[in-house]
């Protein structure tokens, strides 16, 4: 063998060997890839490394309650979730993941700081959002938001953290919940969004966002 | 931009895969090492070497005969530096790459290195997106600029036309010729579903005799040699504009029709090989579906 196809031989499997090392692999078919692994390899490019997405096409994942995000992750690899973000991305990426990887993964971003988010609004649009978030709208039966998801919108169990997630996410998620089917696990929130208005819906999510940096 | 297939200039950049005028590429049968870093989605290196594909990396040339490959001298460098930033759902990449490239003239013999031609390439390139469902914007200017070296062997040479009259007065063939690429592109996307984008694209180089393929012979008679591409200028001065739209029906399948204006080819708007043909007799209207899975 001549010395530049050795060196060819040996480069290529350092580079195989390289792709099937567990610490580093990006298989998202592999049990054996850490969920650690996983969210730092895969994850990261859409919720960043630590759980906090820049772009706020991706939800924020820092301090996610562990039951919620189970649910998410385990209803889009089973398709039961089917709100369009939601397909177009996670279908693909949770298909083989095994219910020990999500509980990993739920349990990795749950331990991550949440980072205080851009204050986007003026002190009107707060005030409104405050409102809802604590008293609900009554005269419409909206229940408060703070009744499920904490006065601090830290989440509880399967009702998740709303404090400091991307203000145009929760404003679409809410939009699917009244308006489709598209999250069954959530129909929950379809009795609650029924009534929200339009401006309802910006100033809680405008609050949300800011939270907890008011 | 898609590629296009159409008659075309005959200097382009070596490196360029994407510009609607494919001239002197390599056509990807060459075979390259590279190793990048990406670091902390900020920073982007990445470095390499190109050579002819030959013994393990022969499949890279597969299909080609031997006259058809083309023949790197040695090792030839690559590289590439972007810087990236994102805030919310903008992000903004600056970038700039280079090549040198060494290519044999006759890919049947490789005996003696002072017959290669040698490619320089440096490109600058910008792109700017806002992504945030349902709208998807990119804008991309790239600027390029290429030197090709001839060898000593085809520089200063006579030119293969004659004037009007027959007589042998054009200039000798250039030792080296310089070409320009200005490219931009905006595109917009539409729920994932429907897009559309505008490309611009402006070519310049400097005039060379032994680039023109149409021109006069030694009884003053026109001739071409390259047909509807045929060069009588020696320029290979290109731009126009592509406009396109697409529609994906399902996340894998892409249909779309995409039109290639030309406001100029091969040095010329008007009459550019001679015998009549004009820059916007090369405007093309193309259909396409893709499928990825």
């Amino acid at each position: 063998m001549k010395p530049a196809t050795l060196a060819l031989v040996v480069a290529a499997s350092a580079l195989a060997t390289g792709c099937a090392n567990p610490e580093r692999s990006r298989d998202l078919s592999n049990p054996a890839v850490s969920a650690t692994t996983m969210a730092q390899q895969v994850c990261s490019n859409c919720h960043g490394m630590t759980g906090t997405a820049e772009s706020p096409n991706f939800p924020n994942l820092a301090a996610q309650t562990e039951p919620y995000f189970v649910a998410q992750l385990s209803g889009f690899r089973s398709r039961a979730r089917r709100d369009p973000p939601g397909f177009e991305y996670m279908w693909g990426l949770s298909r083989s993941l095994s219910d020990e990887q999500i509980k990993g993964l739920a349990a990795y971003y749950a331990g991550q700081t949440p980072v205080p988010q851009r204050i986007e609004g003026d002190s009107t649009r707060f005030e409104a959002g405050k409102a809802l978030f604590v008293s609900g709208v009554a005269d419409k039966g909206v229940p408060a938001c703070s009744t499920c998801h904490g006065a601090e919108g830290k989440g509880n169990e399967t009702f998740p953290r709303l404090a400091g997630q991307h203000a145009d996410y929760l404003m679409k998620q809410l939009l699917v919940f009244q308006r489709t089917d598209e999250r069954p696990e959530g129909s929950i929130m379809k009795t609650v969004a029924h009534d929200l208005t339009a401006q309802n819906i910006q100033d809680v999510a405008a609050y949300l966002q800011a939270m907890p940096s008011l | 931009m898609q590629y296009v297939p159409l008659p075309s200039p005959t200097s382009s950049r070596f490196i360029d895969g994407n510009a609607p005028y494919p001239g002197f590429g390599a056509g990807g049968n060459i075979a390259g090492f590279t190793a990048y870093a990406y670091w902390n989605q900020l920073l982007y290196v990445e470095l390499g070497g190109y050579g002819t594909s030959r013994g393990l990396t022969s499949f890279m040339s597969g299909g080609l005969d031997d006259a058809s490959t083309t023949k790197l001298h040695g090792i030839n460098p690559y590289w590439r530096l972007a810087l990236n930033r994102e805030w919310g759902p903008h992000s903004l990449m600056l970038g700039t790459s280079g090549m040198v490239a060494r290519v044999y003239d006759d890919p049947l013999d490789t005996s003696d290195p002072a017959s290669t031609h040698r490619f320089t390439d440096l490109a600058v390139d910008a792109q700017y997106q806002y992504l945030l469902d349902p709208h998807a914007v990119t804008a991309q200017l790239v600027y390029a600029r290429n030197r090709h070296d001839y060898p000593a062997a085809l520089a200063d040479q006579p030119a293969a036309f004659f004037d009007a009259s027959g007589a042998p007065t054009l200039a000798n063939s250039n030792s080296t010729d310089t070409n320009k690429v200005l490219r931009g592109k905006v595109s917009y996307v539409y729920q994932a579903k429907y897009g559309g984008s505008l490309g611009l694209f402006k070519l310049t180089g400097t005039t060379n005799t032994a680039n023109q393929t149409a021109g006069y012979d030694a009884t003053g008679t026109l001739i071409k040699t390259d047909g509807a591409a045929s060069n009588l200028s020696g320029n290979p001065a290109t731009r126009g504009a592509t406009l396109e739209a697409f529609w994906m029906p399902i996340q894998y399948l892409r249909v779309g029709a995409q039109y290639t204006a030309y406001g100029r080819f091969n040095g010329a708007s008007t009459n550019y090989d001679g015998f009549g043909r004009n820059a916007r007799d090369n405007n093309t209207l193309f259909l396409y579906s893709w499928l990825a899975y």
